[in-house]
């Protein structure tokens, strides 16, 4: 148990005025980076890392995770206000957000996102701080076995999200796994699909692909369809808002959800202490759960706040799960982590299990710096969320062409040059034959990013296990995610799906 | 057809065909392609579904608006940032009817500067 005062001396420690600034500063630029679909917070992260030389390592690394935080929120923005998810994460959030901004109340839209995606940062943050060492140890006790059978799960839960049409949704996985074979094979390192293309060795770019079907296909959409309008048919602003109080969210509307955000901030939670799964896992997979276990799940996709709390909560809960394994193992998650992990040690800070008995006064000023974050997303998102108001009442004519823009130019930075851009247009009209023939874009999204880690995962368990799967008795939580998965099916399955609404 | 076209040419043909090994190479690339051929199947003769297709102005207006960004993208290395995004800015806002010189500006001029500024001396980016 680490000395009272130490903690108290870091907790103070994150309440100066520069370290406030520099909080602040990172919820903006995590926020405006965040919402603008193609840019990516690894990108702003990589950037401003030498920014942070000449800071002091609290500074540093709390304007660094300040970033971190400010992106969950505002890549729900876009994918709220224009459906075109600013980060891959957001693009559940977009599933309901997008219904119940078409209906007038965008402004509520927002609101849940933003409060129940601190809620779920707040909650995992305060797992970390509590719970984090002992929870490290569990979360490493996932190993290749725990892992490959966490992904037959995961992709049982998917059903819920391949729309009324099991045997198209089906379709969309199978895309899915095969466009996620493209590049190196983890088990022989032989190429795949990659044509002699040295740039697709690391396989397609998710953000390439996600950001096209999703964003770009919808800006496509828009645009044929003001360009198909007859002559004289007044152009309408890109999104309207009705009266002020349709915009409100009650505590007692937030108080009705909180089982769901409660459920999303453990799934959340779970996810990001594991290493190598992330945000767009968590979201779809808190998401998909939600609607597969309500009883009235064809309320799903029509402007559920069920929904947007579902999704906000949990990929926001993955960002201080993250830090688990790095503060008490040194081990990064996430890509996001791992660039922290280089921040630490350029201030001289070597991140492990002696940690908070080397560095106990920064890493309780870290946790408290977290904490003010939280605080901070929260107050500028309400002014992001009236700046964002104000932006989309320009025409459509205008949002769109300029979001495309954006989507052009982010890319071409986040998916490394002209081939992710490349890919970007051609997923965005693949994107929009899906749409057309009832192909669940989400659900080959999801299948996209789970496949490598379930090839990996089957390819360590063979690797361990000599091909005798009857070792998987020797793994307890296995075994148990397995017969998650049986349940999951019958429980879960097609019982459940009914008239409910196409993803 | 499109899982017995992998099955048959697609993968043999560029992916490593290796046998005794689990997961081999080949294994998720066939998984796909026996998932189309067996759900097509099924969707051929046992699923009836309805398709709205759109317009025929629809389509043609979306598929040259995805034909005017792959032209403009292809022109990036050639003409530069600024130029192409103007004119595809531009082009766009000819095909949606845009005719208020004000927002004309924002969209045309306005944006495709604001957005260079932004990542070459904000982000320090450099744009093609």
């Amino acid at each position: 148990m680490p000395d009272i005062s130490i903690m108290i001396t870091g907790l103070l420690d994150a309440f100066t005025l520069g370290n406030l600034f520099y909080i602040v500063l990172g919820v903006m630029i995590g926020q405006i980076v965040g919402a603008i679909p193609g840019l990516s917070i690894l990108m702003a992260l990589a950037i401003a890392i030498p920014l942070t030389y000449s800071l002091d390592t609290l500074a540093a690394v709390s304007f660094l995770i300040s970033i971190n935080k400010g992106g969950t929120v505002g890549g729900a923005v876009p994918a709220i206000l224009l459906n075109t998810p600013g980060t891959p994460e957001s693009a559940a959030t977009a599933l309901d957000g997008y219904p119940m901004a078409k209906k007038g109340q965008g402004g509520k839209a927002m609101k849940y996102s933003l409060y129940y995606s601190v809620f779920g940062d707040v909650s995992s943050d305060i797992v970390l701080i509590t719970v984090s060492a002992p929870l490290a140890l569990v979360a490493l006790k996932m190993g290749p076995i725990e892992i490959m059978t966490l992904m037959f799960l995961a992709f049982t839960v998917i059903a819920g999200l391949v729309g009324s049409s099991m045997t198209k949704g089906l379709i969309s996985v199978a895309l899915g796994f095969l466009l996620a074979s493209v590049g190196i094979d983890p088990a022989m390192g032989s190429a795949r699909f990659t044509f002699g293309n040295i740039e697709l060795f690391d396989g397609l770019p998710l953000a390439a692909l996600a950001v096209g079907m999703l964003a770009v296909s919808e800006i496509f959409i828009q645009i044929a369809s003001y360009a198909s309008r007859q002559s004289g048919d007044e152009v309408e602003s890109a999104q309207q808002f009705l009266d002020a109080k349709s915009q409100q969210v009650t505590f007692a509307e937030l108080w009705a959800h909180r089982v769901v955000a409660f459920r999303a901030f453990v799934i959340g939670t779970v996810i990001g202490a594991i290493p190598g799964l992330g945000s767009t896992t968590a979201g779809f997979l808190s998401y998909s759960i939600t609607k597969q276990s309500a009883k009235d799940p064809e309320a799903f996709g029509t402007g559920d706040p069920r929904g947007i709390a579902a999704s906000e909560a949990a990929n926001s809960a993955v960002v201080g799960a993250n830090l688990i394994p790095l503060l008490t193992l040194g081990i990064p998650g996430n890509i996001a982590a791992a660039l922290l992990v280089s921040a630490f040690i350029i201030h001289g800070v070597q991140p492990g299990p002696l940690l908070f008995e080397r560095q106990g006064e920064l890493i309780y000023g870290l946790f408290g710096a977290m904490l003010i974050a939280n605080v901070a997303n929260l107050v500028v998102g309400q002014f992001g969320m009236r700046l964002w108001a104000f932006v989309v009442t320009a025409p459509a004519t205008i949002v769109y062409p300029a979001a495309l823009l954006l989507c052009i130019t982010g890319m071409y930075f986040a998916a490394g040059g002209m081939l992710g851009i490349v890919i970007m247009l051609v997923a965005a009209v693949l994107g929009y034959f899906m749409r057309i023939f009832g192909y669940s874009v989400i659900a080959f999204i999801v299948a996209f990013v789970l496949t490598p880690q379930l090839e990996r995962s089957i390819n360590q368990t063979m690797l361990l296990t000599q091909g005798d799967l009857t070792d998987l008795i020797h793994h307890p939580i296995a075994l148990a995610l397995l017969v998650m998965s049986v349940a999951a099916v019958f429980y879960l399955g097609p019982k459940k799906r009914g008239a409910t609404a196409g993803a | 057809m499109f899982g017995s076209f992998l099955l048959l040419y697609a993968i043999p043909a560029n992916v490593k065909m290796v046998e005794g090994v689990v997961p081999y190479p080949a294994m998720f690339p066939q998984i796909a392609a026996w998932l189309f051929v067996g759900l097509g199947l099924v969707q051929i003769f046992f699923v009836k579904s309805e398709v709205e297709i759109p317009g025929a102005r629809q389509l043609l207006n979306f598929g040259l608006a995805a034909f005017l960004t792959l032209v403009a993208l292809l022109s990036l290395g050639a003409f530069g940032y600024l130029p192409v995004t103007i004119l595809l800015m531009a082009a766009i806002a000819w095909m949606v009817r845009e005719r208020r010189p004000v927002w004309l500006a924002t969209v045309i001029i306005g944006m495709p500067v604001g957005t260079w500024l932004f990542f070459e001396y904000v982000l320090q980016r450099a744009l093609p």
